[in-house]
C-alpha cells in the first residue's frame, strides 16, 4: 500500500453530523505527520491497510514486533477521537505511540553520499555584481568556467539546552576540504539544495587519516557552535536566574533580620502570631536549600548529538569578470557555489581580501579597507 | 544584622578547601575578631573574615550566587556511533536519510514560543487562553505559578498541558498531583485520557511513593505523619496543587508540608486565591515564589490597609508584582460563548396509592437509618440509594428491597416483602412514564436524552418507549467500546432519543441535541451539571432546554427547590456550583446532608422548614462567592490587562 496519500476511508452509509464549530475545537494533527508515519513504517518493513475512521491497521515487521511485543497494531490519528479501540494507538507526535515510533526512528545514525545538482543558470546574470557593489567603474560580462565537483561532508547535529525551558535546536554544519565551516544552517537539512542519490565525479574513497582530519575539524566547530549557544542563552535567560536569586537574597535577608530583631524585642504581643517564626539558622539553612534549588533550575547544560553525516559532491566553478573604467581593465576572480547559483565574495586585486565593494584607486581597483578613504 | 567593611558580603559563595562551594548568609563581628556564617551542603559553619577564601568567579552580594551559569557539556554517545559509521563507510540511500531527518524534526523540541505538547493532546478543546497561560508559565514564569482563572476556563487542562510539556521536554521525571480525595480517581482518568499520563492513585499504607513517577494523592494523605517523609524522600520534580484555596492558611500542615517539599516546579490551581485575608494570598505567593512581595511584615506595611484585612492597598503596585507569579483569566476576556439554557420542571401526577408508597417507604428508610447503629453503619448506603430509586422508578426501588427482604441483616423484614410487593405493583403503571412519554411527544421530532441514575429505571424506559413506537439508542457503562461508539452513532445519525446512565458519555460532544431530560434528578449538583453538559458546551449553537422530571411531596422536588429557585444553579456558569459547594461544604456532601434532612423528620412542614435552612445556607454561600470573585476582578492581573499594558 502507498502511504503518500492517507488510506481511503470505509464508505459511509449514514448521513453525516453537521459539524459544529466551536472557538476551541481542537485542531487536526500537524500537516505531514500522518505521511511521514505512513513512510517510515513502510520503510520498516510494516504492512498497512486502512480501517474504520480513517485509522490504520498496522502488521508490524517483525523487527518492530519483537521491540514492542505485538504483531499488529491500529494506529488512530483522530485527535477528536475521546475513546479508543482497545489496545489501539493514538498517534500523534507526542503521544506515547509516537514518541515510541520516534524512538525507534531516531535509534541509529545514519551516514549518506549525496550529490548538489546544478542549478540553471549556474551564475547569476550579472554574475560578481550580485554580490559585490563597485563604486567609479562598470562590470565586463561575466564568463563562467567549466563546472567541477568538490567532496564536501555535512555533519547534522541537534543541539539540547537545559536550563529554564529545555529546548532543541537542529543544525546542519557543511565543512570543505579545508575544514572551513562553509555554511551552518539551523535545520536538519541544508537549504535551497536540490539533490540525488551517491557521489557524482568524485570516485575514490576517503583514506581513513583524511576521515580523521575531518572529524578534528567538525570537533572544533561543534565547539564554538557551543560555545555560542551557551552565550545567546546567558544573554536571553540569564537575567530571570539573576532576578529570582536577588529576590531569594532580600527575602532571606530580611526574615534573618526580622528574627533576630524580634529575639532582641521579645514581645509578646498579638501581632506576632502572624510573622513567620523560624530561628535565624534553620533559615539560613533554608535559604541556601532555595538558592540551590534555583541554581539547579537554571543551571545550564548542552548537549550535542551528532545523528547523521552526509558526504557531498558539490558542483562549483570559477566566475571571471572585467572591471573597466576608462584605461582601467582588471580581471576579478571568484568560485561559484554552483548548486546554489551564488558567487561568493570576490578577492580585492590589490590585497586578497574578500570584498563587498571595489572602488577605482589611482589607475587600478582596491576594495574599502585598502582603497582611498 | 551587623554589617562590616570586610571584603564579604552576604549573598557570596566561596570555595572552602575542605567543605566545597557555600553561601554567606552573615558576617559580623564577634568580640572585635569579623566572622562569617556560611552554609555549606545544608550544614551552617563560622568561618574567620581575616582570611582570604577563595570567592566563586562572579559572586554578587545579597543576590545568592548569581554567578556564571553553571555551566554542563556533554557530547551524546550516538555522534561516536554516527562517525564509527562514517569510519566503515556505512552508508543508507539518500532517501532514508532524508526520512530520518524527517523523524528528527517530529522528535525535536522547539523554541519556548511553542508548546509541543499540543500536538499529542486527545479530546481536548483547545482555547487560547489556556495556550496564552501556558506558554506564561513554561516561559515566563519557569514552571512556578498560581493558576486563578474563573471557574470554568479550565484551570486542570492548563496544568496538564505544563505537566505534559515538561516531561516531553525531559525537564522532568516525576510529578506529583495533589487534589481533593473526591478527585483523585477523576484527575486520574482525566490525565490518561487527555494526556496519556499513566498516574497512579496512592493509596494503602505503604503509598506509591517513589515507586511511580507519576502519582496523584490527596494532600491530607501526602502530609500525613506515616507518608510525609517517604513523600520528600521521593524528590518529586513537580507537583500540581488542586484547590489550592486549601493551603491558604500557613498554620496548616498542608501548607506547612507544601512549604517544606518546595519541589523545582509548583502549580497551584485555585479559582479563590483570597477569601477572608489578603495574608491568604501572601501565603499562596510565597509558597511559589518567596520574597515577590516580601517578608510578611513588609507586605503588611506595603499592601494592607489596617482596618479591613481583605482590602489591600496600593493595589497597581500590588497586581505588578503579582504578574510575575500569578496567571488569571475571567470569562469575560475570553471569546467563550455559551448558548442560553431553559429549565422547566415537570410534577409527576403520582396515584394516590404511589404516594403511599413513597410515604411508607421513607419513613421505612428513615426508621431503618436511625436504627442501624451498627459498627460502619452496615445498611446505611443501601438506604439511601433506595431512597434515590424510589425517585427514579418502582422497578429500581423494587428490585433493592426485595434484595433486603431476603437478607435483611436485622431489618424488619416482615415490613420489608410487604413494601417489595407493594413497590413490584406499583412498577407495572408508573405515572412517571407516562409523564415522560407525554414531554417526548410535546417535542415533535427533535432530539432528547434521557438521563438516569439507574439501569433497572433505564429498561423501564426503553421498553415503555418501545411500546410507545419509538426506537431509542441506549448507552451505559456496561456497554462494550463498540456498542458504545455504535449507540452514539445511532443517535446522532438515526435516533429520536438517547437513553443514558451517568455513563453518559463523559468528554463526548452532543451538541447535535439541544435537550436534556432528567428522568430522575441527582441529589449531587455536579452529576446534573455533568449531564446537562453533555450538550451545553462550547459549540451549541441552539437553546437548551432542561426538563426535570419529578413528583411533588418527593426528596427530589425538594432538591430541585433549592437549586432551581434559591440558588439558581441554572444560571450559573459551569464550575461555579462547585465553588458556591466548596464555600458552603463544612461537613460532608450535599448529597449527605440532603438524605440526612429527610430523614430527621417524617412531618412535611418540618422538612419545609430544614430544607429552607439549607437553601438559605447556599443562598450565602452564594453571595459570599459573589463577592469574592468580584474582589478578586479588580486585584488580580488578568493575561488580557497583561498584554494590553505590552502593547
Amino acid at each position: 500500500m502507498s502511504v503518500i496519500a492517507p488510506p481511503a476511508r470505509r464508505k459511509r452509509t449514514r448521513p453525516k453530523a453537521a459539524p459544529v464549530q466551536s472557538p476551541g475545537a481542537p485542531p487536526a494533527l500537524p500537516e505531514g505527520w500522518r505521511e511521514f508515519v505512513g513512510r517510515w513504517l513502510e520503510s520498516e518493513g510494516c504492512h498497512m491497510s486502512p480501517a474504520a475512521r480513517g485509522d490504520w491497521e498496522v502488521e508490524l515487521s517483525p523487527a518492530l514486533g519483537r521491540r514492542w511485543r505485538r504483531q499488529r497494531v491500529r494506529l488512530v490519528f483522530d485527535s477528536q477521537r475521546p475513546t479508543l479501540p482497545r489496545g489501539a494507538w493514538f498517534t500523534a507526535p507526542g503521544s506515547t505511540a509516537g514518541r515510541k515510533l520516534l524512538e525507534a526512528g531516531l535509534e541509529s545514525p545514519v551516514c549518506t553520499r549525496r550529490t548538489a545538482l546544478v542549478r540553471v543558470p549556474g551564475a547569476p546574470e550579472n554574475g560578481i555584481a550580485a554580490v559585490c557593489r563597485v563604486r567609479g567603474l562598470t562590470w565586463g560580462p561575466p564568463r563562467l568556467g567549466p563546472v567541477r565537483y568538490e567532496r564536501r561532508i555535512a555533519f547534522h547535529v541537534t543541539v539540547t539546552r537545559w536550563g529554564g525551558l529545555p529546548w532543541q535546536e537542529a543544525w546542519v554544519l557543511l565543512l570543505d576540504g579545508s575544514g572551513e565551516c562553509l555554511e551552518r544552517t539551523r535545520d536538519t537539512e541544508l537549504s535551497e539544495v536540490r539533490m540525488r542519490d551517491g557521489l557524482y565525479q568524485i570516485g575514490e574513497d576517503l583514506p581513513p587519516e583524511e576521515r580523521e582530519a575531518w572529524i578534528g575539524h567538525a570537533q572544533v566547530h561543534f565547539d564554538r557552535l557551543l560555545e555560542e549557544r551557551e552565550e545567546e542563552w546567558e544573554r536571553a535567560v540569564a537575567r530571570s536566574r539573576d532576578d529570582e536569586l536577588a529576590r531569594l537574597g532580600a527575602f532571606f535577608t530580611a526574615r534573618i533580620e526580622e528574627e533576630e530583631e524580634r529575639l532582641r524585642r521579645r514581645t509578646g504581643n498579638g501581632e506576632e502570631a502572624e510573622v513567620e517564626h523560624g530561628d535565624a539558622t534553620s533559615l539560613k539553612l533554608e535559604w541556601e536549600r532555595r538558592a540551590a534549588e534555583v541554581r539547579q533550575r537554571w543551571a545550564l547544560r548542552t548537549e550535542l548529538r551528532v545523528w547523521g553525516v552526509s558526504e557531498w559532491s558539490w558542483p562549483v566553478a570559477e566566475l571571471e569578470q572585467e572591471l573597466r573604467a576608462g584605461a582601467v581593465h582588471v580581471r576579478v576572480q571568484s568560485h561559484v557555489d554552483v548548486a546554489r547559483g551564488l558567487p561568493a565574495l570576490p578577492a580585492c586585486p590589490s590585497c586578497g581580501h574578500h570584498a563587498e565593494m571595489l572602488v577605482r584607486a589611482r589607475g587600478s581597483v582596491a576594495c574599502e579597507r585598502c582603497g582611498p578613504a | 544584622m551587623e554589617l562590616t567593611h570586610t571584603r564579604y558580603q552576604v549573598g557570596q559563595r566561596l570555595k572552602h578547601p575542605q567543605f566545597g562551594e557555600g553561601l554567606v548568609v552573615e558576617v559580623h563581628t564577634d568580640r572585635g575578631r569579623e566572622m562569617l556564617e556560611v552554609v555549606f551542603g545544608g550544614e551552617l559553619r563560622r568561618l574567620s573574615a581575616q582570611r582570604e577564601w577563595e570567592l566563586v568567579e562572579g559572586s554578587r552580594p545579597v543576590s545568592a550566587a548569581a554567578g556564571p551559569a553553571e555551566r554542563a557539556r556533554a557530547i551524546h554517545p550516538q555522534g561516536e556511533k554516527a562517525l564509527e559509521r562514517w569510519r566503515a563507510g556505512d552508508y543508507v540511500p539518500a532517501e532514508q536519510f532524508a526520512l530520518r531527518a524527517q523523524a528528527e524534526r517530529w522528535a525535536r523540541w522547539a523554541g519556548t514560543d511553542r508548546l509541543i505538547s499540543l500536538d499529542s493532546l486527545r479530546g481536548v478543546e483547545r482555547f487560547s487562553h489556556q495556550i496564552k497561560a501556558c506558554l506564561k508559565v513554561t516561559r515566563d514564569l519557569n514552571g512556578r505559578a498560581i493558576l486563578a482563572d474563573e471557574v470554568g476556563l479550565g484551570k486542570t487542562i492548563e496544568a496538564g498541558i505544563v505537566v505534559k510539556e515538561y516531561l516531553l521536554r525531559g525537564a522532568v521525571r516525576t510529578v506529583l498531583v495533589l487534589v481533593p480525595a473526591s478527585l483523585c480517581e477523576q484527575w486520574r482518568a482525566e490525565l490518561w485520557e487527555k494526556f496519556e499520563l499513566d498516574f497512579v492513585v496512592s493509596r494503602g499504607p505503604a503509598g506509591q511513593w517513589g515507586r511511580h513517577p507519576l502519582v496523584i494523592s490527596s494532600l491530607e494523605t501526602a502530609r500525613h505523619e506515616r507518608h510525609r517523609r517517604r513523600v520528600r524522600g521521593a524528590n518529586y520534580d513537580m507537583v500540581v496543587v488542586d484547590e489550592a484555596h486549601r493551603l491558604r492558611n500557613h498554620l496548616t500542615l498542608g501548607w506547612k508540608f507544601l512549604n517544606d517539599l518546595n519541589p523545582r516546579y509548583l502549580l497551584l490551581a485555585t479559582a479563590t486565591p483570597v477569601q477572608n485575608d489578603m495574608r491568604e494570598l501572601y501565603n499562596l505567593v510565597t509558597l511559589v515564589r518567596p520574597g515577590t512581595v516580601g517578608t510578611f511584615s513588609q507586605f503588611r506595611r506595603d499592601f494592607l490597609s489596617g482596618h479591613d484585612k481583605r482590602v489591600p492597598r496600593n493595589t497597581p503596585r500590588l497586581r505588578s508584582l503579582l504578574e510575575s507569579v500569578m496567571i488569571r483569566t475571567r470569562r469575560s476576556d475570553t471569546d467563550l460563548e455559551f448558548a442560553p439554557r431553559k429549565v422547566e420542571a415537570v410534577w409527576v401526577p403520582q396515584t394516590p396509592a404511589e404516594r403511599l408508597l413513597y410515604r411508607k417507604v421513607s419513613d421505612f428508610v428513615a426508621d431503618a437509618v436511625h436504627g442501624d447503629a451498627g459498627p460502619g453503619r452496615p445498611h446505611y448506603f443501601t438506604l439511601m440509594v433506595l431512597q434515590k430509586e424510589m425517585g427514579s422508578s418502582w422497578a429500581a426501588a423494587a428490585s433493592t428491597l426485595e434484595k433486603l427482604a431476603r437478607e435483611p441483616g436485622g431489618l424488619d423484614a416482615r415490613r420489608l416483602k410487604l413494601l417489595t410487593t407493594r413497590a413490584q405493583e406499583a412498577s407495572r403503571s408508573p405515572s412517571k412514564v407516562r409523564s415522560l412519554l407525554k414531554v417526548l411527544a410535546s417535542l415533535g421530532e427533535e432530539k432528547a436524552i434521557v438521563f438516569t441514575q439507574f439501569r433497572s429505571t433505564q429498561d423501564v424506559i426503553v421498553d415503555a418507549l418501545i411500546a410507545a413506537g419509538i426506537e431509542p439508542a441506549v448507552f451505559h457503562g456496561e456497554l462494550t467500546w463498540r456498542e458504545k461508539e455504535d449507540a452514539l452513532d445511532r443517535f446522532r445519525t438515526g435516533a429520536r432519543v438517547l437513553v443514558s446512565t451517568e455513563a453518559g458519555g463523559e468528554g463526548r460532544n452532543l451538541q447535535f441535541c439541544r435537550i436534556v431530560v432528567n428522568y430522575d434528578l441527582p441529589w449531587n449538583p455536579m452529576r446534573v451539571e455533568q449531564r446537562i453538559g453533555r450538550v451545553h458546551r462550547l459549540g451549541q449553537e441552539h437553546p437548551v432546554r432542561v426538563i426535570h422530571l419529578a413528583a411533588r411531596g418527593t426528596i427530589e422536588a425538594y432538591v430541585l427547590e433549592i437549586l432551581d429557585r434559591k440558588i439558581k444553579m441554572f444560571e450559573l456558569v459551569v464550575g461555579e456550583m462547585e465553588e458556591i459547594l466548596g464555600t458552603w461544604q463544612p461537613h460532608g456532601s450535599f448529597e449527605d446532608e440532603v438524605f440526612r434532612r429527610w430523614i430527621e423528620t417524617s412531618d412535611t412542614r418540618a422538612r419545609k422548614r430544614r430544607f429552607a435552612e439549607l437553601g438559605q445556607h447556599l443562598v450565602v454561600a452564594r453571595r459570599l462567592y459573589q463577592k469574592q470573585k468580584d474582589q478578586q476582578s479588580w486585584l488580580f492581573p488578568t493575561l488580557a490587562e497583561e498584554e494590553e499594558g505590552k502593547s
